[in-house]
């Protein structure tokens, strides 16, 4: 897939029109990259080029070190999710079944099983907030991944006496793509490709929140809260913490203050919720396990990607 | 004579700790066991369609979340399958101390039957150590071929009682009874014991 050109500067013909080749190809294959006509897109001189990929080397560096460290704020954030989620079930099963409960000698004690469930009640309401900050966590998590994977590219600053060149995340000229037009960073990758590798990633670990997303909402629903417990269900568009809409905004996944439903979600989603009446012990199973499965995440498609990044990289994240 | 009842001890002292490795390991593949029983019986539940609740509204949720389920079953068959190999190794070892204590007291100058038998103070006979580092290699061996069987036995599709009776032959190990393992022990260090 990726040819062996030559890209130093010691080889101008031959990089030039490889880069040029190589700008055109992509720019028309993936719709984010901008769309300027490639006759505007001058390919770099090969002095520039190298200044470009000094910086770009370290940009790009500490975006997927920025990339791998959200990775793994999420994952163990999702991990301690998991056990909240447990816990929290277990806590509201024991307070449900409490009235039927076989306490034997206990039976006779006066109050025993009001005490027993407003203490198995309390818990419920700390697993609850447990799981929420473990779910904002996550967020949070996402929110650093997404930024960096939208800052790869390293543009040209255009300094007013033009003595030193400059880079800088910011796009002062229309015509500079920050790309490199099209050059390898490192070896063989393009800005485009590691975009795309991080762009991979950025979907898993989105589709995967708003499964769990759905699953907060729905424990929150069916799980104690004093004074509105089984009244209220939580909607799909109401904020799950202070803050949760601005976040999902700044990374694009609400708009217009609701985040909309995954598009192959059926539309009835508060039509296979009914209030006052719990969900069975089975479905809470079945919540339990879709939480700790990490149904959307590849584990081994990750694993992939950062090893095929560090390789090209020469250095290891972990 | 006493000089080679003590190096027949040595030998069957290593075993003993190829023994002691071999509940260690045994402990491991009842732990994997567990965990695959979790699997099975949440396959249970996830198979059926009003287990989901409000996740029905998710695309593909059930097919997603059984292939994930099922994966990870398979990785720890794997990892189970890890474990049985490395008791295999063990009954290699075991088989290997009785190889080498045979060769040592037949082999070059071999004994007489009657040295064989010969008992010093509270030591005891070489042919006595000899035949129970054999008993031991060959409950060692019955009890590994049970248990590839047991672990081949279980899938997916074992039902509960299946899976506890499997468990339960598991922790018993019934080709290696505990007392007889230790009345072997008791004679062959019986100067040890007092």
């Amino acid at each position: 897939m990726y040819s062996k050109t030559p890209s130093g500067p010691g080889d101008n013909s031959n990089t030039k029109s490889f880069f040029a080749g190589k700008a055109m190809e992509t720019s028309a294959a993936t719709p984010t990259s901008p769309s300027h006509p490639p006759a505007a897109s001058p390919s770099p001189s090969a002095s520039s080029l190298r200044l470009w990929r000094s910086a770009a080397h370290r940009n790009v560096r500490n975006q997927w070190s920025h990339i791998h460290a959200a990775k793994e704020q999420w994952l163990s954030a999702a991990f301690d999710g998991r056990s909240h989620t447990s816990n929290l079930v277990n806590a509201h099963l024991s307070r449900r079944g409490m009235p039927a409960m076989d306490l034997g000698v206990l039976k006779d004690m006066p109050g025993i099983r009001d005490k027993a469930s407003s203490k198995l009640a309390r818990r419920e309401e700390q697993y609850r907030d447990m799981l929420v900050s473990s779910y904002k966590n996550m967020v949070h998590a996402l929110c650093c991944l997404v930024k960096a994977s939208r800052s790869m590219r390293c543009f040209s600053k255009v300094s007013p006496n033009n003595s030193v060149a400059q880079f800088s995340e910011r796009q002062d000229d229309l015509n500079d793509s920050g790309d490199g037009g099209g050059a390898p960073v490192f070896k063989w990758f393009s800005i485009i490709e590691f975009e795309s590798f991080a762009q991979e990633l950025v979907e898993m670990f989105v589709s995967d929140l708003k499964l769990k997303r759905l699953l907060v909402l729905e424990l929150l629903s069916v799980t104690f809260k004093e004074g509105v417990e089984h009244q209220t269900l939580l909607d799909w568009g109401d904020e799950l913490y202070d803050g949760e809409s601005n976040e999902l905004q700044s990374i694009g996944l609400e708009s217009g203050g609701t985040c909309p439903l995954p598009e192959n979600w059926c539309d009835d989603i508060s039509g296979s919720r009914r209030p006052g009446n719990p969900p069975s012990y089975e479905v809470l199973q079945v919540y339990l396990t879709a939480w700790l499965a990490n149904v959307n995440i590849n584990n081994s498609r990750i694993d992939e990607i950062f090893e095929l990044v560090e390789e090209e990289m020469k250095i290891k994240f972990s | 004579m006493e000089a080679v009842v003590r190096k027949v001890q040595q030998r069957v002292r290593k075993a003993r700790e190829e023994m002691d490795l071999w509940d260690d390991l045994n402990s491991r593949l009842l732990t994997k066991f567990d965990r695959a029983t979790v699997v099975i019986d949440r396959l249970l539940v996830l198979g059926e369609d009003k287990n989901y609740g409000a996740l029905r509204s998710v695309a593909n949720i059930p097919e997603d979340l059984m292939g994930k389920q099922i994966e990870s079953l398979e990785l720890v068959f794997v990892s189970m399958r890890e474990t049985l190999e490395k008791l295999n190794g063990v009954v290699r070892a075991l088989n290997k101390a009785l190889r080498d204590t045979n060769q040592m007291v037949r082999g070059g100058s071999a004994l007489t039957e009657k040295q064989m038998q010969l008992q010093v103070g509270i030591l005891p006979t070489i042919a006595e150590c000899l035949d129970g580092l054999q008993t031991l290699c060959e409950m060692h061996q019955a009890e590994f071929a049970l248990k590839s069987s047991v672990i081949s036995l279980l899938t997916w599709k074992s039902s509960s009682s299946d899976i506890a009776a499997l468990r339960q032959l598991l922790v018993d190990q019934p080709n290696i009874p505990k007392d007889e393992v230790q009345s072997i022990f008791n004679i062959i260090f019986a100067d040890e014991i007092c």
